[in-house]
């Protein structure tokens, strides 16, 4: 089983994960959907936005633009992250559980030559620099 | 005040965008659909985006603004006819830098005056943003700057040591920054919408300390003329950090001890104690253990604040975030000081590589600091480092000693040529003055050149 955390908006990811209203949250097993639900994120900082997707254990978490402080703080929480995607949230959810490259397809202007040569998730590492998390 | 725009036609259309390109604030259009017309070039330098790659993508996607979900501007003026002006926000850039901008948003017509959707001009606030924090000293995670192993670690634990509540003990050499983390640990606690006071300890005699700290009451002393709550008390349901807590007198350790176990004070002149709900983060440049063992810090205080210990490694100690801290300061004191310097050359980041910098980040920033007063644009040169860094390297650091075979020291001063350049080769061979296939050639003879390949830096 695998879950899969996704920011919506309009149907679409959340442009900026910092801001995201609302998750859906995917459970898979052997790249099928077998079920999925959403939850509020209503957290008004991070450490509780955080606290609020770490409760929802997922296994990997894809969304738009992200501070490198929250990706920061989700990786130490142990949650990947594959941030900077864009698009329809079921194309990205069906690419995703198929197997396919995300960032070729649905990879943000002005991130995918950056992304291009990462790897497709990128959890573990810390972040070199942090910000402001009030 | 903003007028709606008007575009009568292809060519007029042609001519506003080189208008937009001249100036200096960023330029966007969207159409009905939201999908981006056009992009001007100050849009591209503050977005990261490139203007082909932002034409014909929704706004929302190239923008990341933290309003683009709940509060978009644009939306709010084509649905209100209102434009918006200098609304503050950030953007997220491709680094996943939060980037301060102002906004003003007005409605795009056509020449019969319909609605075709929308500009968006915006200016990049991260110099106003520098300035502010330069004044109030506000300075947070955005400061602590470290890719190295000693630094990820302590970023690993900083969540869970901020979480739990629980006195901390920062011990680090001075100018590590002790209150930069002190500051994180309260901004990822649960105190963090509580203030968060800081004191030196160090710097103040007994009575103005105990004073600071605890605040007095009217009549307590002369020119006590009205209560004056301490830093405690400003700190009520938040955090005090204590710096220099190594260098305050018996008197005060045992003053306190007495806040820290029972978690109560009295002020100056008052016989009623008060309670307080704070916690304690202290920090010291010096061995408290040592301090214990002469009998100078009170043991039964150390064990109180060393709940939690946090040690900061000297900068020598992770010399691989030098060149990281270096392009750190210099973008914070191009937006400081309006300059425009790009880097540092070859040879100056050798030399700061190989510094053993005793004043640590501090030392550094001031280096810079220093450059900058120097050098008017382009890269930082060796001219521009304070004098006692523009001597040549002695290499007297380096284990080499009467005896020693030449093959013996070639091996030594290639091996730390290649460590201070972060195992690039041609750097390294530009600086032995030597061909890189020079170099490679003596490494291959040594054995090391798949060491060292393994070494280099990822792409």
């Amino acid at each position: 089983m695998m879950k899969v955390a996704i920011p919506t908006w309009c149907g679409r990811i959340s442009p900026v994960l910092d801001t995201a209203g609302q998750l859906l949250v995917v459970t898979a097993q052997a790249g099928q959907e077998v079920q999925r639900h959403e939850a509020a994120l209503s957290g008004k900082d991070l450490p509780d936005r955080v606290k609020q997707i770490a409760d929802l254990a997922p296994d990997v978490l894809i969304c738009g633009a992200v501070s490198r402080v929250l990706e920061g703080l989700l990786r130490q929480r142990g949650i990947p992250v594959i941030s900077h995607v864009c698009g329809d949230v079921e194309e990205v959810i069906r690419c995703h559980l198929a197997g396919e490259a995300l960032y070729d397809q649905f990879g943000r202007p002005g991130c995918r030559r950056r992304h291009r040569r990462r790897a497709r998730c990128h959890g573990g590492r810390g972040q070199s620099r942090w910000m402001d998390a009030g | 005040m903003w007028q709606d725009i008007v575009v009568k036609n292809a060519e007029q259309d042609k001519g506003t965008n080189v208008i937009l390109d001249s100036i200096a604030d960023g330029v966007f259009t969207v159409d009905a659909e939201w999908r981006i017309t056009s992009f001007n070039r100050a849009a591209e330098r503050i977005t990261g985006v490139k203007r082909d790659e932002a034409i014909g993508r929704s706004c929302c996607d190239v923008f990341r603004a933290s309003i683009c979900e709940g509060a978009c501007a644009l939306r709010q003026t084509l649905a209100t006819g209102k434009s918006v002006l200098n609304k503050a926000i950030y953007i997220v850039d491709a680094r996943g830098n939060r980037i301060p901008i102002s906004i003003s948003t007005a409605i795009l017509r056509d020449s019969q005056g319909k609605v075709i959707g929308g500009a968006e001009t915006f200016r990049d606030l991260s110099q106003v943003e520098e300035l502010r924090k330069e004044l109030k000293g506000h300075y947070t995670f955005a400061d602590i700057v470290g890719r190295s192993q000693p630094m990820q670690q302590l970023f690993r634990v900083l969540p869970d040591l901020a979480a739990s509540d629980s006195t901390v003990l920062i011990e680090g050499p001075s100018g590590t920054g002790k209150e930069l983390f002190a500051r994180a640990i309260h901004n990822l606690s649960g105190r963090r919408r509580k203030r968060f006071v800081a004191i030196n300890c160090g710097a103040l005699p007994d009575t103005l300390l105990e004073s600071e700290l605890f605040g007095y009451k009217a009549g307590a002393f002369t020119d006590a003329r009205k209560d004056k709550p301490g830093r405690f008390a400003v700190a009520e349901g938040g955090t005090v950090f204590l710096d220099e807590i190594g260098d305050i007198s018996p008197a005060m350790q045992a003053r306190l001890l007495r806040v820290l176990q029972e978690r109560v004070y009295e002020p100056l002149g008052s016989v009623e104690s008060v309670r307080c709900d704070v916690r304690v983060v202290a920090a010291t440049n010096r061995n408290l253990v040592q301090l214990v063992r002469k009998g100078v810090f009170r043991e039964d205080l150390f064990y109180r604040i060393n709940v939690i210990r946090l040690e900061l490694p000297s900068l020598r100690d992770r010399r691989e975030d030098i060149p990281l801290l270096v392009e750190h300061f210099i973008g914070r004191f191009n937006r400081l000081q309006g300059k425009d310097v790009v880097g540092v050359s070859d040879e100056v980041l050798a030399r700061l590589m190989e510094h053993d910098f005793p004043g640590n980040v501090r030392e550094l920033e001031n280096i810079i600091e220093h450059a900058f007063v120097l050098c008017r644009g382009g890269l930082i040169q060796m001219q521009h480092l304070p004098p006692e860094l523009r001597k040549a390297s002695t290499g007297a650091s380096l284990p080499i000693h009467s005896g020693m075979t030449l093959e013996s020291m070639e091996r030594i001063l290639i091996a730390d040529a290649l460590r201070r350049h972060g195992g690039n080769r041609a750097a390294a061979a530009r600086e032995l003055g030597i061909n890189p296939s020079t170099l490679f050639r003596k490494l291959k003879s040594m054995g090391a050149a798949s060491a060292v390949t393994a070494d280099e830096p990822q792409p």
